[in-house]
């Protein structure tokens, strides 16, 4: 993390902490108290709002380990959510198990699951490793659908509310502070392991895979770790999200959903932690102002109807990703680092 | 110091040529309850944006121009006296959901904080992800599909036709009425590859089985299909005497014009997804013959009274609105009447609501409790038979549907009312 000028790392401790200035620690804390008092004064529609983003920010920061720093493009993340999902509600479905023993089981079975369908990525990359993974998608909720007994089929399937001490997490307010909490703890976890030496040997292969492997990376343990952890929080994100929606469907973990999870981290930012918050925000803040559009545009305008506002809404939304593409390919996180450079070195602009 | 008194009165002159009619606009205003809310959990993009977006349109004008404009609001009434108090317009809030259920979440808890008593959606990801969420809330929701989950077990989410599975029942009764030759029959099953076409398989199946009737083939068809051939070949194989699908309008289309390509013959019907307008639109020639089933009367045939008024209003209100040609055809689809009908049991369920609880303390329970659950006989204004709600034992609200055909490319009654055998899905069983 760059530093302002006059501080100095006297220390090996100082120089591998992530919050390093009293201005770090005071943003934390500052951030954590804001996380903390949303739900006081936000409303039902606001807190499902930051509920989702929560839930989807778990699953992007494990497709962002796996595509923005070890380079393996998946486009089945949505079906490794399902299997997290469907796993930890048939473990309290048809075993009775708590909600903090499933969701980490449904974490594991996700990854396991990740580990089947990563294994071609020792012998393709690249576009092909990218159909290898629809396969996926298609694969896990063919299966999810052709498992009634189990996974309920093409019927949604009821999930419990998680319970802690008896106390139900079963309303929005409640449940906010769980995806939150989850949210921040996974975040904290993926800064850390992008910065030790499983999270270069991934960036070393995403780079050159020949060079990392000549270096004496072994590229069979580095990508599986990756597939293996990156499909682990997409479980636990799944697992997080069916007990908040207490009833799931293969509809829900649609392959179009995971083509958007691969469109918030390049919007975000591919291999920046930050990115693949800022890309979340951004897709389902833009998906959520689109979809008020329609109401407006055919209030305000009638003789149009409101199907016209909502195919503009869209292709507003189509437009802002091309143009946002086009003049910010490297994602909002390199947009964050520019604002903040300039920020530092104010009045000077070198 | 005179100047000074004048000064002032003439600053008060000013001040009550402001204040009075401020204040006595005020009061005009606070003679009139504020608008009632409804929630429209709506698709008009997305898969099924082209079924979902016109029950939408006329759900909406329904109430904006028919009810608030044409008729001034729905009368409440002097709970005490039972005097006409009067009239509470209705404002629907809606948005666009694209078959994602976080948006449907999201526009729920939106509406939810708007304080809306009612919802209306069309979409079968919505009802199932959302039915755990109207039964919290205590929030009646009314569905133009008649997806079998949604309906069982009875709960908050209410309809105004049999549902898919039952529809099946329908053409199985309507097969065997005809059926001449000694051999049981064999029906063969098409739908949609997801929870809505597979709804027909809660009890579809078992109740062909249970009436003699033989399932041959079991076909599912992708969402956005080009091609149905190799479906189409083996039901052909498998020798079906009759085809039922469970497809949206765009499916059909596709399935239709490929059995006119491989020559193939076998009778081909719907459950109520689609209609005439729509398969000829779309599948042109290959859609004449087909079957779909409707709980309507013929939609261009204005000899009825409640058929003319919905038609007459469809061409007033929709005249020159993108995505509606009045002009080339001045009746609505099927899907479109559809919204229009659930509308008027809307409609009728607030009215009587507002017989007994004030428009300020309408909630969603008081509408179920004092509306939904006193609807009896409401015929839609003549539009289809009688609907009625059995509450916690049958939220489907009406049995009778028709069988319809394409014949001339237009849409023609090829049966009366029928009564549609109730089909209830294999957890219903089990509880019961």
């Amino acid at each position: 993390m760059p530093l302002p000028s006059g501080i100095y790392n006297v220390t090996y401790k100082k120089d591998m902490a992530v919050f390093r200035t009293w201005d770090h620690w005071a943003w934390l804390i500052g951030l954590l108290v804001f996380l903390a008092l949303v739900p006081a004064f936000a409303n039902r529609s606001q807190l499902n709002i930051l509920l989702t983003m929560a839930c989807t920010i778990i699953a992007v920061h494990g497709l962002n380990l796996l595509t923005g720093f070890c380079g393996q493009i998946s486009i089945g993340h949505s079906a490794f959510m399902a299997v997290g999902a469907y796993t930890s509600a048939a473990l309290c479905n048809e075993l009775g198990f708590s909600f903090w023993i499933s969701m980490p089981l449904g974490g594991l079975a996700a990854g396991i699951v990740g580990l089947l369908f990563g294994a071609p990525s020792l012998r393709v990359k690249g576009l092909y490793l990218a159909i290898t993974t629809l396969g996926a998608q298609f694969i896990i909720i063919y299966v999810i659908m052709h498992l009634p007994s189990i996974t309920g089929g093409v019927r949604s399937l009821d999930v419990p509310p998680p319970a802690i001490f008896g106390f139900q997490v079963d309303s929005d307010h409640r449940y906010y502070y769980l995806a939150m909490t989850a949210c921040v703890v996974v975040t904290y976890f993926v800064k850390n392991i992008a910065r030790t030496g499983v999270g270069r040997a991934w960036v070393a292969i995403r780079d050159n895979d020949l060079a990392a492997e000549g270096m004496g990376i072994s590229l069979f343990y580095y990508k599986m770790l990756a597939f293996f952890i990156g499909c682990f929080f997409a479980g636990i994100s799944g697992s997080i999200y069916a007990h908040y929606l207490q009833t799931i469907n293969i509809e829900y973990f649609s392959l179009m959903d995971s083509v958007w999870y691969l469109g918030m981290l390049i919007v975000g930012g591919l291999g920046h932690i930050l990115g693949a918050i800022f890309g979340v925000v951004f897709i389902v803040l833009l998906r959520e102002w689109v979809m008020k559009v329609a109401p407006l545009t055919s209030k305000t305008l009638p003789f149009l109807g409101v199907e016209f506002g909502a195919a503009m809404g869209l292709l507003v939304m189509g437009l802002v990703i091309m143009l946002f593409l086009v003049f910010e390919p490297r994602g909002l996180a390199h947009r964050w680092e520019i604002i903040k450079t300039k920020f530092r070195l104010y009045p000077f602009p070198y | 110091m005179k100047r000074n008194h004048l000064g002032l009165a003439w600053v008060l002159v000013a001040a009550l040529l402001v204040v009075v009619p401020l204040f006595g606009g005020l009061t005009a205003q606070a003679a009139e309850p504020k608008p009632i809310k409804f929630g429209h959990l709506g698709e008009w993009t997305g898969p099924a944006g082209r079924t979902c977006g016109p029950p939408g349109d006329a759900f909406i004008a329904y109430f904006h121009e028919y009810v608030n404009k044409e008729k001034g609001g729905i009368p409440y009434l002097d709970p005490k006296t039972g005097k006409e108090m009067g009239k509470v317009k209705v404002e629907v809030l809606y948005a666009d959901c694209r078959y994602e259920l976080p948006l449907f979440k999201s526009a729920y808890r939106d509406f939810l904080d708007k304080g809306v008593v009612l919802c209306h959606s069309t979409s079968s990801p919505a009802l199932e992800g959302l039915k755990k969420d109207f039964k919290r809330d205590r929030m009646p929701c009314f569905q133009t599909s008649s997806n079998t989950v949604a309906h069982w077990p009875p709960e908050w989410i209410y309809g105004h036709r049999p549902s898919f599975a039952d529809d099946v029942g329908v053409y199985v009764d309507w097969i065997l009425e005809n059926w001449k030759e000694k051999r049981s029959p064999r029906l063969a099953l098409m739908y949609y590859d997801g929870p809505f076409g597979r709804s027909i398989l809660w009890g579809g199946p078992e109740y062909a089985k249970s009436r003699g009737v033989e399932i041959v083939a079991d076909e599912p068809v992708v969402p956005m299909p080009v091609d149905t051939s190799s479906q189409l070949l083996r039901i052909k194989q498998a020798k079906a005497d009759f085809i039922v699908g469970n497809v949206l309008g765009s499916q059909g289309a596709v399935i239709l014009k490929d059995m006119k390509r491989l020559g193939l013959d076998i009778p081909f019907g719907t459950c109520a997804d689609t209609d005439a307008a729509e398969l000829a639109s779309m599948a042109g020639d290959a859609a004449e013959g087909a079957y779909f089933i409707l709980p309507c009367y013929t939609l261009w045939d204005e000899s009825r009274p409640a058929t003319k008024w919905t038609n007459e209003r469809y061409r007033q209100y929709f005249k020159g609105r993108p995505g509606y040609n009045v002009e080339q055809q001045p009746y609505p689809d099927g899907v479109w009447y559809v919204g229009w009908l659930i509308a008027t049991i809307v409609e009728e369920a607030v009215r009587l609501a507002l017989e007994q609880v004030p428009p300020a303390e309408l909630t969603g329970q008081k509408v179920r409790d004092h509306g939904i659950n006193r609807i009896k006989n409401f015929t839609c204004h003549g539009l289809q038979k009688a609907v009625e709600y059995k509450p916690g034992i049958d939220h489907r609200g009406n049995e009778y549907t028709v069988i319809h055909r394409v014949k001339d490319l237009k849409d023609s009654m090829f049966t009366d009312w029928r009564k549609a055998p109730c089909i209830l899905p294999p957890w219903m069983k089990k509880e019961k």
